[in-house]
């Protein structure tokens, strides 16, 4: 459990980042975070780890205020950054260096996430690819199931089938005792995993939605024209028409498409 | 109530400690070498070159210039902190702060000074032993006297003053704790910007004192120049300075560091 209450932070005085923000995310979810460049998405992450302090409100991941930097809540917190770096060790020295401070870390889970990954413990982690090495990061973010996993863009270098295995991988491998924080510009890849999209736009949530709730609203399809007989909430010109996003009006559900609704959010339509 | 595993656990510190030298022993092992070789190299190209007696003193101006190599060790100290994404998986490795300062000064000043204070022990009888094989110390006749740690404090109470028998492992103290504190200070070139406000906090102490000279004493004091002759150094001597930086140091200096690595922030 998550709770953010009047949080406020800024990297100069002049232009805060967030000015009385507060979020609220419960265990047992798959959480979209989305934004534009420079929104805060990373700064937000960061705050949640802990990586930085708050100039002021309340936080509080699983009762623990993350900038204390708690041992036990350190051990139950995995963030997958973006950019990293490894010492020039092999996968199985750092699994033998990192795994005994993840009280919950289960070798078994890492050992079938690997073949799903095609990777093995003699790889020297320095000379694997971008994407080989995220994926075992990834791989070793899921076998520590910590309670709270951040992953910030975490498709980004991985290729087509890993795009898909990490879906899969993902889904099957977290519980309700879980919360998993995905930020990305790559919704594409995450559409079909996410249960909640929080957006955030110039340090505010425009945005806080549950995806079942998300579908019953909204219909989202491509049409070749715009109708007129139906108010459209969004529309976008696409190859075969036109993508767009209407109130629902029967019970017919579609497929969330988050691309469109993300660019509906910040066009200010949804 | 507080919890002492809050702040520290020996089962976390051990682990802690395995996460270290698993990801570092290369890195420690390269240091380590690398220092037996420049001590070996230091020492024998010394006696090698020696006209006449190679003894404590020659070796204690040997042992003060391999110092600067040991300062360097544990002013690298927190290697994490080079980078930004290093500084985030260190400050996210379940651990506390205080289990996290205490690794790197077990690693860094107290395994540090053990193992120099061996290799250095090592490299003498070897550098020794070497030079005593080399035809021209052998036509030279140059007497190589042999190393003990013992002769060093011996040679040092020779001098009959009780402050300097201490006074190099307290100045070699105060830097090394200045070194290892200012690293959390600094992100980039750590110990070039530690050395550089070191010499300026000197600079400033110096002037202080010239002033102070210039005050008290206008009539004996000339230029840039210290009356310290004139001080009443029966009441603050330079042992007592030297002996109050050591206890500033620690009271003041460890807990600064500690609370640097407590706030550090990526």
């Amino acid at each position: 459990m998550i709770n953010i209450n009047n949080l406020s932070f800024y990297y100069k005085k002049k232009s805060a980042l967030f000015n009385e923000f507060s979020l609220e995310l419960e265990n047992g979810r798959i959480v979209g975070l989305l934004g534009k460049n420079g929104a805060g998405k990373s700064t937000l992450l960061h705050l949640i780890a802990g990586l930085i302090q708050p100039k002021s409100g309340e936080m509080s991941v699983n009762g623990y205020t993350p900038y204390s930097r708690n041992p036990t809540f350190l051990s139950e917190i995995y963030l997958v950054p973006e950019e990293f770096s490894f010492p020039h060790v092999s996968i199985a020295t750092y699994i033998k260096a990192f795994s005994p401070l993840y009280p919950a870390f289960d070798h078994q889970k890492l050992n079938t996430i690997f073949e799903e990954f095609e990777l093995s413990t003699t790889f020297n982690l320095n000379k694997l690819s971008h994407g080989q090495r995220k994926k075992f990061l990834i791989a070793f973010a899921l076998a520590t199931n910590c309670k709270v996993l951040i992953f910030d863009e975490p498709t980004n270098g991985l290729d087509i089938p890993s795009k898909s295995q990490f879906r899969k991988i993902l889904v099957s491998s977290i519980t309700d005792e879980q919360i998993v924080i995905i930020s990305t510009h790559q919704v594409k890849d995450i559409d079909t995993i996410i249960d909640k999209i929080v957006v955030i736009d110039e340090g505010k949530i425009i945005y806080n939605e549950n995806s079942e709730d998300i579908t019953r609203k909204l219909y989202f399809e491509t049409v070749a024209s715009l109708p007129v007989d139906v108010k459209v909430l969004y529309s976008e010109q696409c190859p075969f028409g036109y993508k767009v996003i209407k109130s629902t009006s029967s019970m017919n559900e579609s497929s969330l498409d988050m691309e469109l609704l993300f660019n509906g959010i910040i066009n200010k339509s949804i | 109530m507080i919890k002492v595993t809050e702040y520290f656990s020996a089962s976390r510190f051990a682990k802690l400690l395995k996460n270290d030298i698993l990801l570092n022993y290369k890195n420690y092992l390269l240091t380590f070498v690398v220092a037996l070789v420049v001590m070996y190299a230091l020492l024998l190209f010394n006696m090698v070159n020696e006209l006449r007696i190679f003894d404590t003193n020659e070796y204690l101006t040997n042992f003060i210039i391999c110092l600067v190599g040991l300062g360097a060790y544990v002013g690298s100290a927190f290697p994490a902190f080079n980078s930004s994404k290093t500084t985030r998986t260190y400050l996210l490795t379940p651990g506390t702060t205080l289990e996290k300062y205490i690794l790197q000064i077990f690693l860094r000043i107290i395994v540090g000074v053990i193992v120099f204070m061996f290799s250095f022990w090592a490299m003498s009888y070897l550098a020794r032993f070497t030079a005593l094989h080399f035809e021209s110390v052998k036509a030279s006749g140059v007497f190589i006297d042999t190393f003990s740690f013992s002769k060093f404090v011996e040679d040092l109470q020779y001098h009959n003053d009780l402050n300097y028998q201490l006074l190099l492992f307290f100045v070699a103290f105060i830097i090394g704790i200045f070194l290892f504190v200012m690293r959390l200070c600094f992100t980039r070139f750590a110990i070039l910007k530690s050395v550089i406000l070191g010499v300026f906090l000197l600079f400033i102490l110096l002037t202080t004192l010239v002033a102070l000279s210039h005050i008290f004493f206008p009539m004996e004091t000339k230029g840039f120049d210290v009356a310290t002759s004139l001080y009443n150094t029966n009441t603050f001597g330079i042992g007592n300075f030297i002996r109050a930086s050591v206890i500033i140091m620690c009271v003041f200096m460890l807990p600064f560091g500690y609370f640097k690595l407590k706030e550090k922030q990526v």
